[in-house]
């Protein structure tokens, strides 16, 4: 049995990827948003106050939150439809760092048990025992979460296949042209919002229930961009991009002991270097399109 | 009523800062039509490697404000090359992913640099208060004010009345068209750069001496406030910039005032999300939104 | 079918057309032609709904369509290329035309979520149809950055021409090309597309809209100054002048 400590990064790894493929998933259609640790952290809160405060099963907080999430993604996408670029960008970041400042300002506790249990403010929220009130190793609920990873990822690569999927990705190649063909971009753009807002949701509340102390400091930009950036790093061609960007931040450079302390300054070292040279990633399109090619000849030799 | 001008006045003195940032921003936006996220970092290595000095070697002021300017310089020039001159020209957001990157990695730096939380800066202007009526000034707000008036001019100058200046508006004008006069725009964009460090490092300086000390947060505090106020008054302008921070300097006063310093942060965010959404453009900059629509649209 | 009543359009302080009257009839193949800057360009954005005129009407078949969206303009029939080559660069070729068929689809809920590309689906069987009128069906799996200039004008107008539109509008098809390609060009458009269709081709080669035109029209700094049969046009003094300068 792996120990605690590489459970808790492979945990890590997991959950991180969630709000990584929500902010891919934003990429590919076009929008980057520097804003979806908002609908991690309004999932989060969601979450742990249904699970902690009303007493709901895990699953039951998770579609809650993650719903909430995908809703308040919704209105943002809904606001932002005339503005796009730079200006989308901003407006994303805005909505975060309000919501982010608002929870300083959420205080909502019950007392259980003798004691105030709740959000509160710049205090947090901690005592978020659904983990051990129901007795979850932490290796189930490493499973549990990458068994979440595994059907958002079923889901990305049935949307890829699907037209939706394709109206993605011509969205975020030529809106216009995507006009062009007899589509309009609204109802796409606030689908594909609503189903970013809903994943970062999901990592969210699994993220809440695993680290069991929450405050809002945590969702900050610096989530935010780094989300953004895994897939940039792994690959804007393939749904397996963010999580590589993942494992290269959390599970690479963490367990190189000698860079302790230093992580950021190698990862954004490392960051801008690539970017010079992938500035769509390690798995961009073009090398995935060539992989698939090349896999498809030699199926056939 | 008094109190909502008293904050107004403080308003206007402190935005005089916010401005001279979102001046930092919009100059490589008008130039790059990128954004560079490391540019408060950058102020903020210079304003430790001054405090450094200060705590350290001398205490003279025009010796720290030049040790702050020159690292801000320096840092700025690091960033340029690593983050927008080397990247693609067509991949904007690699740029800002990139120079997001190097803020990580510049705060880190900081962290191990200079450890505490705070540390004393040192304060350029005597503090008395000064009253004008029923309202009342700090004196130094108002010495920032007048200094921020006067590199404000300053850069006008210079825009205006040098060739440097007019090479740089050119480019940021029309990039294709100032390579074929001749203009290099990899030196253009360097020299903006340079130019945005010296007056970031100045603003710095103003800000934090008006302060008197600094903290590790002040790299993302200047970065966000800069570009907020650049965004509030029309991004790519420069009367904009200032517009913007006057704006954002009032309309933060007032919601500190009446709310604290949480209802202060969420009422700046909610003005710029409110701002993108019913005019991008900005107070001034209806005319580039619809220059970059028109660009687009061009088929 | 296609027709303009008084169309005029500004931005800002240039006025691109101004009283713009035009009847294209079902079935024929017209030519606009008139020198740069004549509202050429502007007069199909506004035709195919980039934006909207700032007075007069666009009617089709009748409807005015003069407010009408890109997309909602597309759905009636509408299919164009453009000058500077749009194409969806990051997709393959055959997907660059199954596109063209995403936006005419029913779209419910299924049929978004229905695989794009599955090589039974009537939408790809089609795309591969007009890939072969363009003859670009050997280069399917390329991605269109991929394509040499002339094969990418024939992916677009392959595009354009895959839901059957009933007006289709080219932009310029022969933009860039050697005479030899352009002839090859003009012999497509002539041979595999015109029939029964409408359409608007906006060229300055006169060799393509002479193999091509039935009717022409000319502009000039945004007003139409002739049109009618191309050989009485071509040889009328103010289309001559507006070329090439006063005599």
């Amino acid at each position: 049995m792996p120990n605690d400590y590489l459970l808790t990064v492979i945990s890590n790894i997991g959950m991180i990827s969630l709000i990584a493929l929500s902010a891919y998933l934003l990429l590919i259609s076009g929008e980057i948003s520097f804003g979806q640790q908002a609908y991690f952290g309004i999932s989060a809160y969601a979450g742990a106050i249904a699970t902690t405060l009303w007493g709901w099963p895990l699953w039951v907080a998770l579609l809650f939150g993650s719903s909430l999430a995908a809703l308040a993604a919704g209105l943002v996408g809904l606001l932002t439809l005339r503005i796009s670029g730079l200006y989308f960008s901003i407006a994303t970041l805005a909505f975060a760092e309000m919501i982010r400042l608002s929870l300083f300002k959420l205080s909502y506790q019950i007392e259980i048990d003798g004691e105030l249990i709740g959000p509160n403010g710049a205090e947090g929220f901690g005592e978020i025992r659904w983990i051990f009130d129901n007795d979850v190793s932490v290796f189930e609920y490493t499973l549990l979460i990458y068994g979440v990873l595994f059907l958002v990822l079923l889901c990305l690569v049935l949307i890829e296949r699907s037209r939706l999927g394709m109206i993605f990705r011509m969205l975020g190649q030529d809106p216009l042209l995507t006009r062009i063909q007899g589509l309009n971009p609204v109802r796409y753009k606030v689908t594909a919002a609503m189903i970013a807002g809903f994943i970062g949701g999901l990592g969210g509340t699994l993220y809440a229930h695993s680290v069991t102390y929450i405050e809002p400091q945590i969702f900050n930009i610096m989530l935010g961009v780094h989300a953004l950036a895994y897939g940039l790093i792994g690959g804007l061609g393939t749904v397996l991009g963010p999580l590589i960007g993942v494992a290269i931040d959390i599970g690479f450079l963490e367990s190189v002991r000698a860079i302790q302390g230093y992580r950021m300054i190698a990862f954004g070292g490392l960051v801008a270097i690539m970017l010079i040279f992938m500035p769509r990633g390690i798995l961009d399109e073009n090398r995935v399109y060539r992989l698939k090619s090349f896999a498809r000849r030699w199926f056939r030799a | 009523m008094t109190d909502f001008l008293q904050n107004c006045i403080d308003g206007v003195m402190f935005g005089s800062g916010y401005a001279l940032l979102a001046l930092g921003f919009t100059l490589v936006f008008g130039v790059m039509k990128r954004l560079n996220l490391s540019f408060g970092p950058s102020i903020m290595l210079g304003a430790y490697a001054g405090t450094w000095v200060y705590l350290n070697i001398s205490q003279n002021v025009l010796l720290v404000v030049l040790v702050t300017v020159i690292i801000t310089v320096a840092v700025g020039i690091y960033v340029e090359r690593l983050c927008f001159w080397a990247v693609r020209r067509d991949a904007t957001i690699a740029s800002m992913v990139s120079s997001f990157a190097i803020w990580m990695q510049l705060e880190e730096v900081a962290m191990h640099l200079l450890p505490e939380r705070t540390y004393p800066f040192p304060a350029f202007f005597a503090s008395t208060l000064i009253e004008i009526g029923p309202f009342v000034v700090r004196s130094e707000h108002i010495s920032m004010f007048l200094l921020t008036l006067a590199l404000l001019a300053l850069l006008h100058l210079f825009l205006y009345r040098t060739r440097p200046g007019l090479a740089l508006r050119a480019v940021s004008d029309n990039p294709l068209a100032s390579t074929y006069m001749g203009i290099n725009s990899s030196n253009i964009l360097f020299l903006a750069f340079a130019v945005v460090s010296v007056l970031g490092g100045l603003a710095g300086f103003l800000i934090l001496s008006a302060d008197s000390q600094v903290t590790p947060f002040f790299g993302l505090w200047a970065t966000f406030k800069g570009l907020i106020a650049m965004m509030l008054g029309g991004m790519g302008s420069l009367p904009g910039a200032i517009l913007g921070g006057l704006l954002l300097g009032v309309v933060e006063a007032n919601a500190f005032w009446y709310g604290g310093p949480v209802i202060r942060d969420i009422s700046a965010y909610l003005l710029l999300f409110m701002m993108l959404i019913v005019r991008p453009g900005g107070l001034v900059g209806q005319r580039i939104v619809a220059q970059q629509q028109a660009a687009y649209e061009r088929v | 079918m296609l027709e303009l009543q008084a169309v005029s359009k500004n931005f800002g302080e240039l006025q691109a057309l101004h009283g713009i009257d035009l009847h294209f009839r079902r079935g024929t193949v017209s030519g606009l032609i008139g020198p740069n800057g004549s509202g050429k360009t502007t007069l199909v954005n506004i035709i195919t709904g980039i934006y909207p005129p700032d007075s007069g009407r666009v009617l089709l078949d009748g409807k005015d369509v003069s407010r009408y969206s890109a997309d909602q303009i597309t759905r009636l029939g509408v299919s164009r290329s453009f000058q500077n080559i749009r194409i969806f660069n990051r997709m393959s070729v055959l997907e660059n035309v199954i596109a063209a068929f995403i936006g005419h689809d029913k779209s419910g809920l299924t049929t978004l979520l229905g695989p794009a590309k599955h090589a039974g689906d009537p939408s790809v069987m089609a795309a591969r149809q007009a890939l072969e009128t363009v003859g670009l069906l050997d280069q399917s799996n390329l991605s269109a950055s991929e394509l040499p200039l002339p094969l990418r004008r024939r992916l677009e107008i392959g595009r354009a021409l895959a839901c059957d539109p009933k007006v289709l509008v080219l932009d310029e098809p022969a933009g860039g090309m050697t005479p030899a390609e352009t002839a090859s060009i003009s012999e497509l458009i002539r041979s595999r597309i015109a029939p029964g269709r409408t359409c608007v081709v906006i060229e300055h080669k006169m060799d393509l809209i002479s193999h091509v035109c039935e009717y022409l029209c000319v502009l000039n700094h945004g007003e139409k100054i002739a049109e009618g049969d191309p050989r009485s046009v071509v040889s009328q003094p103010e289309v001559i002048e507006a070329y090439l300068g006063q005599a």
